[in-house]
Order: structure tokens, then C-alpha cells, then sequence
């Protein structure tokens, strides 16, 4: 055993290990709450683009169900109706 | 796990449901390296069971760093400082060496760490979630996600994954806490491992303490164990111990000790891994979903209950007593792999990221050794086999002159 080695005998006492918890368990909540607080703010403009690919003209109404709140969205389609979908004309 | 990384990455021209998934699901490649960090966890658990030796822990990790930036130029084949990568599997692995490391200093018991994966687990849901919460539709977008926010603000898009362009980095810091869910679930099983090889047998106060066979050491006179866990640190098996409320006897248990111990905290994982994933429907958010690319909880701890099975497997079938020369000779490979696994995994990593680089004028190296050894025109397979081969036959010389790669 070096003089670097905390042995099985030399190992913490149980006031160290409850710190060793204590700052476990801290630096886990800290890590979290840091992470979460640069998460976008309910008032901040939605961040980033979401982009949906309808076949047909209905389902952008199911898109536009999720961009609540966005100015710009883009509409991959030239506005056919549903019953005109067909590849074969 | 080592020689599925070997196939996979002599793979010409990898189908796109073996590649990494590009968001969130789980292809075959993105199995590879949770697993073998579940497995680190599991040996860590034995090589820190009497101690944390602060020089090797420092080492160790400093080395893991360094690696990590020479593989990050190596792969990106780029050394400018201004732009080299921060991130990388190295580092992730350094960060979980060091954390694990300094943990073993508040608990070495397999209940303590499961504590610690259960802690770890939450908090990565609770940060994944939550920012899920502010997502459009409460779903994680490479667009909205915690990597990266945070893995930009602390490297900067420059030193990060594909230099921010996609979003997020697999292995920057939130990947990390993924990996030391995984690699506490490791430990877990490693020290459960470890206490289900013994077992303590109580006897009457006062009555003499036979060695049992097999008995290679005795604790001098006078030492008390004040602890269970100090039963457990014992430096051999089949040690007296004198305990105030009697005496126990340690004996070594055989392989099939392992197997309740093990199918339960496996089960225990799984369910796990399905609770943290439907956790936050109960508050009205999205489920966690499962993947690697932010390396969630689910996906962690669902693969370390699928390695801690495997494990059991192996455990079964090889460290019986009486494990027969055939069988030795067959899992030989496979040891001399294992004990050099850092050489095998990340070496063949930058193998094939020197092998598949295009020459200037021409096909990759790879290429043209695969058009070289290729037998009966079976270019792929045999490539794959010269390349498995090479690996085994490297390891397996430098198991026979003792000679590992460890930081």
C-alpha cells in the first residue's frame, strides 16, 4: 500500500462519509438546477424550427397544432386539395 | 462487446440501421460503447474494493484527457488548436473514472452504489424533462436540447461536436451524467458480485473457529470487525472473523452464488429503466425517450441490465473452479481481449479512422487491403476476419508477456 492508498482500514470515518454524501448528492442538485436554468424560459420565443412534412394538404392542420406560438413556419406543399393527391396525373 | 466493436467498425460500408441513430433511437453502434462503460464500472468495482490510490486516480484521468484530445485530431484528422475537439468517449471515460474513483471513498457496498445509480438516474431525467417542459410539444429537437446549451456555453460550438452543427454533443457533459448512470449500475453489480462470493456463516459465541479448507490467511488476534463491509474487504477468502455478536466465517461460494443477486438487481434495472422513462406522464410532460445520443437514463440503465445477464452468463460459464482445457483454450481469445479491452476499443477506432480515409488519388487503405485479402471474392467477410484476427493475435501475445494498456 502507498502512501497515495486509502486503505480498507484507513477509509473515512462515518461523519466523512455522511459529507461525502451530503456533497454527492449537492453537486448532483447544483448540476441539475444549473442545467435547467439555461433551459428557454416559458417567455422566451420558442427556440429552434421545427419542420413537418405533410403528404397532404389536411395534415398541416395537425402540424400547426404543435407550432403554437411560432411567427414563421414554412408550407411544403403549392396548396392541392386532398383529392388531388394522386401520383398518377 | 470488444469483438462486436471490431466487426462493426470493419464494416466498408455500414447499413444505416448499424450506423448511430441520428437522433432519438438505439442502432446497433450506439450500444457498443454504454456497455463497455457499464463493464469498466463492474471492474472498477474490484480494482477499487481496498482503497482509491490518489496518485494512479490522477494519473489515470490526466492520461484519458490527453488521449482523448490526440484521438479527437486523429479521427478529425485536424490539429488546429482554434478547433479541436473538447469532447470524446476518452474524456467521458476520464469523467467517469475520477467520479467513480472519488465515490469509492463514501461507499463500497453494492446497496450504497445502487443508491448512487438510483441518485444519478433521477437527476438525468429531472434535467431531461425539464427541458422538455420548454421544448415546442415538450419533445427533445437537435434543436432544443440541454447538450446544447450547456456543451456550447462551456466549450463553445467551436471545441464540441461536429463544432455545434448538430445541435448537441453525444459525448459532451450531459452524456456524461448518462455514462455514470451506466457505469454506477456497473459497480453496482461488481460489488454485488464481489459479496455474493462469500458467504458469511454465523457461529455460536465462543465456539472455536475452524479454518475452513481453502484457508490462505488469518486476521492477527485482537482485530474486530466493527462492520459488515469490513467482512467483505477481507484480503482472502475463507478469513476468521471475530465479530462482538458472535463469529463469522467466510468461505468462497460458488459461481451459482451469483445468480439470484444478479437476475434481481438486472430486474431491478429494467424496472427502473421503464418507470424513469413514464415518470414524467404523472406531471402532464412527454415520456423520456430512449437513446443515445443524450445518453438518457432509460437507455442506461436498460442496457446494464441487458450486460449484467450477459455478465451473469460468462460469470457461469467460465469462473467455475473446474473450468475444462477446452474450454479454456476456447475463451482464451477472448481473455487476452478483455484484459487489453482500452487497446482493443479505442485502437481499432483510430485503425479505422486511418484505414477508411480516402487517399489523395485514390481508394482508402482500408479499401485496398480489403481487395487484397479477400478470399473467393468474399471482400467483406474476409477483410472483417483478417482485421478480428490481427486483434486477437496482438492481444493474445501481449496477455502471454503479461503486457496491458492501463492509464
Amino acid at each position: 500500500m502507498t502512501r497515495h492508498a486509502l486503505s480498507a482500514s484507513a477509509s473515512p470515518t462515518l461523519l466523512g462519509r455522511l459529507l461525502g454524501w451530503l456533497v454527492t448528492g449537492a453537486a448532483t442538485v447544483s448540476a441539475v438546477l444549473g442545467g435547467l436554468a439555461l433551459a428557454p424560459s416559458a417567455s422566451d420565443p420558442p427556440r429552434g424550427t421545427v419542420v413537418v412534412v405533410v403528404p397532404h394538404p389536411d395534415d398541416e392542420f395537425q402540424a400547426w397544432s404543435l407550432l403554437d406560438g411560432y411567427t414563421v413556419f414554412v408550407v411544403l406543399t403549392r396548396g392541392e386539395q386532398t383529392q388531388y393527391c394522386d401520383p398518377a396525373e | 462487446m470488444l469483438v462486436a466493436t471490431v466487426l462493426l467498425g470493419s464494416l466498408l460500408a455500414a447499413p444505416e440501421w448499424v450506423d448511430h441513430a441520428v437522433w432519438a433511437s438505439v442502432h446497433p453502434a450506439d450500444v457498443l460503447f454504454p456497455v463497455f462503460v457499464t463493464l469498466s464500472g463492474c471492474g472498477l468495482a474490484f480494482a477499487l474494493r481496498r482503497g482509491v490510490r490518489f496518485g494512479v486516480l490522477l494519473r489515470r484521468t490526466l492520461v484519458l484527457l490527453a488521449a482523448g484530445l490526440l484521438y479527437s485530431a486523429v479521427v478529425s484528422w485536424s490539429w488546429d488548436v482554434a478547433t479541436w475537439r473538447v469532447t470524446g468517449v476518452l474524456q467521458i471515460y476520464a469523467a467517469v473514472v475520477v467520479v467513480l474513483g472519488l465515490l469509492h471513498l463514501v461507499t463500497r457496498s453494492w446497496w450504497g452504489w445502487a443508491v448512487v445509480t438510483a441518485l444519478f438516474a433521477v437527476a438525468d431525467t429531472v434535467l431531461l424533462s425539464g427541458w422538455a417542459e420548454r421544448c415546442v410539444g415538450g419533445v427533445l429537437t437537435r434543436e432544443c436540447n440541454p447538450s446544447g446549451a450547456i456543451d456550447t456555453l462551456v466549450f463553445s460550438a467551436a471545441h464540441i461536436y461536429q463544432h455545434g452543427g448538430a445541435g448537441h454533443d453525444p459525448e459532451g457533459l450531459v452524456a456524461v451524467l448518462g455514462a455514470l448512470v451506466s457505469a454506477s449500475a456497473g459497480v453496482t453489480v461488481g460489488h454485488l458480485l464481489l459479496a455474493a462470493r462469500r458467504t458469511p456463516r454465523e457461529r455460536p459465541p465462543g465456539a472455536t473457529a475452524a479454518r475452513p479448507s481453502g484457508v490462505t490467511a488469518a486476521r492477527p488476534s485482537g482485530v474486530t470487525a466493527a462492520r459488515p463491509s469490513d467482512v467483505t474487504a477481507a484480503p482472502a477468502s475463507g478469513v476468521a472473523v471475530e465479530r462482538p455478536a458472535g463469529v463469522f466465517v467466510e468461505r468462497p461460494a460458488g459461481v451459482t452464488a451469483a445468480v439470484i443477486p444478479l437476475v434481481a438487481v438486472a430486474a431491478a434495472f429494467l424496472a427502473a429503466a421503464v418507470a424513469l422513462t413514464w415518470a414524467p406522464t404523472l406531471i402532464g410532460a412527454q415520456p423520456v425517450p430512449m437513446m443515445k445520443r443524450l445518453w438518457t437514463s432509460p437507455f442506461a440503465l436498460t442496457l446494464a441490465s441487458a450486460t449484467t445477464i450477459a455478465l451473469l452468463l460468462g460469470h457461469l460459464l467460465v469462473d467455475r473452479p473446474a473450468t475444462g482445457r477446452v474450454l479454456r483454450g476456447v475463451t482464451y481469445p477472448l481473455l487476452a481481449l478483455g484484459r487489453n479491452s482500452l487497446l482493443v476499443y479505442f485502437g481499432s477506432h483510430v485503425l479505422m479512422s486511418v484505414l477508411n480515409r480516402p487517399l489523395p488519388d485514390g481508394p482508402s487503405p482500408g479499401q485496398i487491403i480489403a481487395s487484397t485479402v479477400a478470399v473467393a471474392g468474399h471482400v467483406q467477410l474476409s477483410y472483417t476476419a483478417v482485421l478480428l484476427l490481427f486483434w486477437v493475435l496482438l492481444t493474445s501475445l501481449l496477455h502471454r508477456h503479461r503486457l496491458y494498456l492501463r492509464p
